[in-house]
C-alpha cells in the first residue's frame, strides 16, 4: 500500500538585517543551525565594518550569543538590527 | 520647620524622592572602575548623592585631551595618575564623601566587598573581568559605555543576565582594544569622537541605578540594556535573557 508523501518543510528563514547606522539592508537567508555569531559576522563583513563589537536586536529584546535560528521563532520577512555596542568609557 | 531649616540639609531634596535612602547611601562603598570621562560624571553623581565612601580604580594617567570631558581634572593634573587625580579633586569638591584611589588595573583589584560597582572602562577585557568578579563576589554591577552620540548601559543583578549574557564572538575579538579618550599609553585610536553630553547622560543612568540598589531597591532596576542615541534623543531598553553557556550563570 502506497504511504502518504511526507510534505518536505522549507527550514530556511529568509529575513531582512538592517545596518542601524545607515539604514541600509541586506536580505540574509538562514538554516537552522546557523547562529548568532554566525549573523554578527556575515552582515559586519558585508558592510565592511571596522573591527568592533556589535550586537543584533530583534523587535523588543537583545539575541545572545549562542542561540541558534530554530530557537529564535524567526519567519520569513522579519527584519533583525545590527546594532554597533559601545565600549568607551 | 520654616524653609531655612529645609535649606540648612545638603539632602533635603534627595529625601523628597521616595525611593531613595539617604541614609543608607551615606552608609554605603562603592567601587567605580575607570577614572576617565564617565568615570569623572559618575563620582561627581554620587558624591553629590551622598554616597560615603567611594573608591577610585585606575592605572592610566591624566592627558591634556581628557580635560574636555573629564568635569573633576584640572590642567595641573596632567600626567598624574587618574585614580589619584580624581580622587583628590572628588574629596577636595564634596569633602563630605570620602573618596580613595586604587591606582590599579580593575584586574588587580582583590576586594570586592561593595555595595555597588560601575564599569566605567574602556575595553571589553576589563569589562569581562569587573562582571566576573561581580558575579563571583555577588555584588551588583552597573556598566556604562559611550562612542560619541550613543551609549549604553547595563545593570547586573546576582542570579540575572550579566553583561557577559550580551556580548557574543565580536566583542571577544577586541577584547584587548581600548575604546578610549584618553592619550597617553593607548595603544588603539578610538572608534568615534568622544563628548561629554553622551557621557553625562550615560554615567547619571549608572549612578541613579546604583542609587537604587544601595537604597536597597533593586526592583526598581531597569532590566536589559539600555542604548541611547544622542543624534536621535532617544533612549530605549532591550530585553535581554541569560546566555546559554555563559561562565557566569
Amino acid at each position: 500500500m502506497p504511504q502518504p508523501l511526507t510534505e518536505e518543510r522549507d527550514m530556511t528563514v529568509r529575513v531582512t538585517i538592517v545596518n542601524t547606522l545607515s539604514r541600509s539592508s541586506i536580505r540574509m537567508e538562514l538554516e537552522p543551525y546557523d547562529s548568532v555569531d554566525d549573523i554578527v559576522d556575515t552582515a559586519a563583513e558585508y558592510w565592511a565594518r571596522d573591527a568592533g563589537a556589535y550586537v543584533l536586536r530583534k523587535g523588543s529584546r537583545l539575541l545572545t550569543r549562542g542561540q541558534r535560528i530554530e530557537e529564535l521563532n524567526l519567519s520569513d520577512g522579519d527584519a533583525i538590527e545590527l546594532i554597533p555596542d559601545p565600549e568607551g568609557g | 520647620m520654616r524653609a531655612r531649616e529645609y535649606d540648612e540639609d545638603r539632602f533635603d531634596r534627595m529625601r523628597r524622592i521616595g525611593w531613595l535612602d539617604v541614609g543608607r547611601l551615606r552608609a554605603s562603598r562603592c567601587l567605580v572602575a575607570g577614572a576617565g570621562a564617565l568615570g569623572n560624571e559618575a563620582v561627581k553623581c554620587l558624591a553629590l548623592a551622598g554616597v560615603g565612601r567611594i573608591d577610585v580604580a585606575d592605572d592610566d594617567s591624566v592627558a591634556m585631551s581628557n580635560l574636555s570631558r573629564c568635569a573633576l581634572f584640572r590642567e595641573g593634573d596632567v600626567g598624574r595618575g587618574k585614580a589619584e587625580a580624581l580622587a583628590s579633586r572628588a574629596s577636595e569638591a564634596f569633602p563630605w564623601a570620602e573618596v580613595a584611589p586604587i591606582e590599579s588595573r580593575v584586574q588587580d583589584i582583590a576586594d570586592w566587598g561593595y555595595g555597588a560597582v560601575l564599569g566605567c572602562l574602556d575595553n571589553v577585557s576589563a569589562r569581562l573581568c569587573a562582571n566576573s568578579c561581580a558575579a563571583c563576589a555577588g555584588v551588583p554591577y552597573v556598566d556604562g559605555a559611550t562612542d560619541g552620540l550613543r551609549g549604553k548601559v547595563q545593570v547586573y543583578l546576582p542570579g540575572g543576565p550579566c553583561i557577559e549574557c550580551a556580548m557574543n564572538d565580536s566583542h571577544l575579538r577586541i577584547a584587548d582594544a581600548r575604546f578610549s579618550c584618553a592619550g597617553g599609553g593607548v595603544p588603539f585610536a578610538p572608534k568615534a569622537a568622544a563628548e561629554i553630553t553622551t557621557t553625562s547622560v550615560v554615567a547619571a543612568m549608572q549612578a541613579r541605578e546604583a542609587m537604587k540598589i544601595l537604597s536597597g531597591r533593586r526592583d526598581l532596576c531597569v532590566r536589559g540594556v539600555s542604548y541611547y542615541d544622542g543624534e536621535a534623543g532617544t533612549m530605549e531598553t532591550l530585553g535581554l535573557q541569560i546566555s546559554r553557556g555563559c561562565p557566569n550563570h
